[in-house]
């Protein structure tokens, strides 16, 4: 209903511009007037507008010329987006050539303000050329807003002539309430003459950016690196030509900022970053295949040594490693015979080692997985 | 004995004094004179001891009020308007329509002058419609001055002006509002209150508020119009916000002055008064509370002992 409501008044404010430069154009042509005594200024209504039109048009710019002889041949838009979210902030340039014989004086503009919101308003409305503000009366009938520019000097035959008119559209965009803070400028322009050239550009502030991939319709003929400005050029234009934009943008999000590429610094960091990697992966390698391969030492060393072999081994651990031939003797109660037998395999097996001390043995150990597997297993 | 009396009185005088003079404190400290210092974007202006005023240059009527007890209050002149209602006054945002200039929108020129009498700082935007010219000056006296039926105290009072000159109504609408809005940008912690009609001088003031400080922005309820005859008219002008003016919150004090059409008229003038001090209570501030019922109690209990005294050597 509120969709419907907006495009009845959309149409309904483009039939009325319509009926307007329609009015104005007869009025140029016939240069008949309505006489002023016979409009009662207190029964003004939206019924008879066109009325109120023509009765403002009397009282304020009977005299001029509707931009006869005046061939209008650039007109750009600037149109910036405010950081309000709510305001727009035009500034449109003007460049006429008179091609008639008569110097002009006077330029009427129309300006029109159109957008999805019924309640957007124009204001601040301020007009200069290269050398400084310019004259201009400011008449205004419902949607209608009328320029009379007083240019600086008389505009003579095939002279040309360029200005601004810079204004503000308060409440021009539509806050989209299905979606947070996202938000839809919708301007219908309707062309008061004809033209060779138009361009629009429209700019969102920093901290915009477009909804998606097809937030703007009609695409644009360019839009900037950063995505914030887009162009749209026409050429040929003819009076009552119909033009609509629509730009629908966001608060820009955070997750799409680009990621600045690495600066030299960060390199080396993530070189660094990439060695120390290797070196503590090497490291943990390593140690988890030694304690494995000790494991599975000792599991080796258990099936293959025999019960008195391993008492023999444990004695000689508890003496640092290096004992003698008898005093495993005496600890372990075994016969001299016995321990010197099991001494004899565990030497062919290259665990111990006996060498003569004098008048005794001295046995020592050699192999040191051996020898560390079976310290973890005393204690 | 009389020696000892005299010494008490004179005591008692000097005591007086202090808690006199801290009443006096606590309402006035001028200094001489005001200074004006311009730089390359703003005009400063060294109102005594009590504040500075910073006026940026082009970009309308804006003012930033620096006091030293207080931090700095922003008041802006914001917006100008027609407008249509089906009273005398604007009563609803709705109804703003036909022309209007949202002033930071508009380039003016600024010029900064100070003299033996006064500080000011003047801003100008002509080439409006129809030759509308909007002027705005911010003034600050060395000497009390009575200005448009308007009291301004010297190095107290900043003297705000703002003329429109030649406006030209767009049919059917009832006249013209300005847009005034006032706060606090670097301070969470201050209070609004008004716009409001002060009963004592039927004057319209909104305050900002921050601890036992206030700043005051304060509008005659009628202002001067001059005729295209040069007939010097007064014509009562009316606030409205929308929001309720009564309650204290955080918030800016953002409200519009509405005048309605009178035919004729070429020159509307809006005079404002702006201020910043202590929050008077009954009996002025906390402090000086204090020290009030110290001197009572001293003086009590000094006349008691000397009772005493007199009953004993009788």
């Amino acid at each position: 209903m509120r969709v419907l409501y907006r495009k009845s008044s959309i149409f309904l404010k483009t039939s009325f511009l319509f009926i307007n430069l329609l009015l104005l154009a007869i009025i140029t042509v016939t240069g008949s007037l309505p006489n002023e005594s016979q409009v009662n200024k207190s029964e003004i209504s939206l019924k008879d507008q066109n009325c109120a039109l023509s009765r403002i048009i009397s009282e304020e710019i009977s005299a001029q010329y509707f931009n006869t002889n005046l061939s209008r041949l650039i007109f750009e838009i600037f149109l910036d987006i405010l950081p309000n979210g709510k305001d727009a902030q035009v500034s449109a340039h003007y460049t006429y050539q008179n091609i008639g014989n008569n110097s002009i004086i006077n330029i009427i503009n129309i300006l029109d303000i159109t957008t999805a919101l019924t309640e957007s308003r124009l204001s601040s409305i301020t007009v200069s050329d290269g050398d400084g503000e310019l004259y201009y009366e400011w008449i205004i009938n419902e949607f209608i807003h009328i320029l009379n520019i007083t240019i600086r000097e008389p505009l003579e035959f095939q002279q040309f002539y360029s200005y601004s008119i810079t204004y503000l559209l308060e409440d021009a965009i539509l806050q989209s309430f299905e979606v947070a803070e996202a938000f839809v400028f919708h301007w219908t322009l309707t062309q008061d003459e004809d033209m060779e050239q138009f361009t629009l550009i429209i700019t969102l502030p920093a901290q915009y950016e477009l909804y998606n991939q097809s937030a703007l319709e009609p695409d644009a003929d360019y839009t900037s690196v950063d995505g914030k400005r887009f162009e749209w050029d026409y050429y040929n234009i003819e009076e009552n030509d119909i033009q609509i934009w629509i730009v629908r943008f966001q608060v820009y999000q955070t997750s799409t900022i680009p990621i600045p590429p690495p600066g030299k610094g960060a390199w080396f960091a993530m070189i660094g970053t990439f060695f120390a990697g290797l070196i503590a992966g090497g490291l943990t390698v390593f140690f988890i295949i030694k304690t494995r391969t000790d494991i599975e030492r000792k599991e080796i060393v258990e099936t293959l040594l025999s019960q008195p072999e391993k008492e023999i081994i444990r004695i000689i651990k508890n003496e640092n490693g290096v004992t003698t031939q008898s005093k495993i003797c005496s600890v372990s109660g075994f016969s001299k015979a016995k321990v010197s037998y099991y001494l004899n395999e565990l030497e062919n097996k290259g665990i111990v080692q006996k060498e003569r001390w004098g008048r005794m043995n001295r046995i020592r150990i050699t192999d040191d997985s051996v020898d560390k597997a079976y310290v973890k297993e005393s204690e | 004995m009389a020696k000892n009396f005299r010494d008490k009185i004179a005591f008692l005088l000097i005591f007086c004094l202090i808690v006199f003079s801290s009443f006096k404190q606590s309402t006035r400290n001028v200094s001489s004179q005001a200074n004006l210092v311009e730089e390359e974007d703003r005009f400063i202006i060294y109102a005594g001891n009590e504040y500075n005023v910073v006026v940026p240059k082009d970009i309308g009527p804006e003012m930033i009020f620096d006091a030293e007890n207080f931090g700095e209050i922003t008041l802006k002149i914001n917006y100008i308007s027609e407008y249509t209602s089906p009273t005398q006054y604007l009563n609803s945002l709705n109804h703003l329509s036909g022309k209007g200039y949202s002033l930071d929108k508009l380039t003016w020129n600024s010029i900064g002058s100070s003299d033996i009498n006064k500080t000011c700082v003047n801003l100008t935007r002509t080439h409006l419609d129809k030759n509308t010219t909007l002027d705005f000056s911010l003034s600050v006296f060395n000497q009390n001055q009575t200005i448009r039926d308007t009291d301004v105290k010297a190095l107290y009072n900043a003297y705000l002006e703002f003329q429109v000159h030649n406006w030209s109504y767009t049919p059917e609408t009832r006249g013209l509002a300005l847009n005034l809005q006032t706060y606090m940008e670097q301070n969470e912690d201050y209070l609004r209150l008004g716009p409001f009609v002060d009963i004592a001088t039927k004057e319209y003031a909104a305050r900002i508020l921050l601890n036992s400080f206030k700043f005051e922005v304060r509008l005659k309820s009628e202002i001067v119009m001059i005729k295209t005859t040069g007939e010097e008219i007064r014509y009562t002008v009316f606030f409205f916000a929308q929001y309720n003016v009564a309650e204290k919150v955080s918030e800016p004090a953002d409200f519009w002055i509405s005048v309605p059409y009178v035919a004729d008229v070429n020159q509307i003038i809006f005079s404002f008064i702006c201020s910043i001090g202590i929050e008077q209570t009954n009996l002025g501030s906390l402090s000086s509370f204090g020290l009030f019922a110290f001197g009572i109690t001293s003086i009590v209990i000094i006349i008691r002992s000397f009772g005493r005294r007199r009953r004993k050597y009788n």
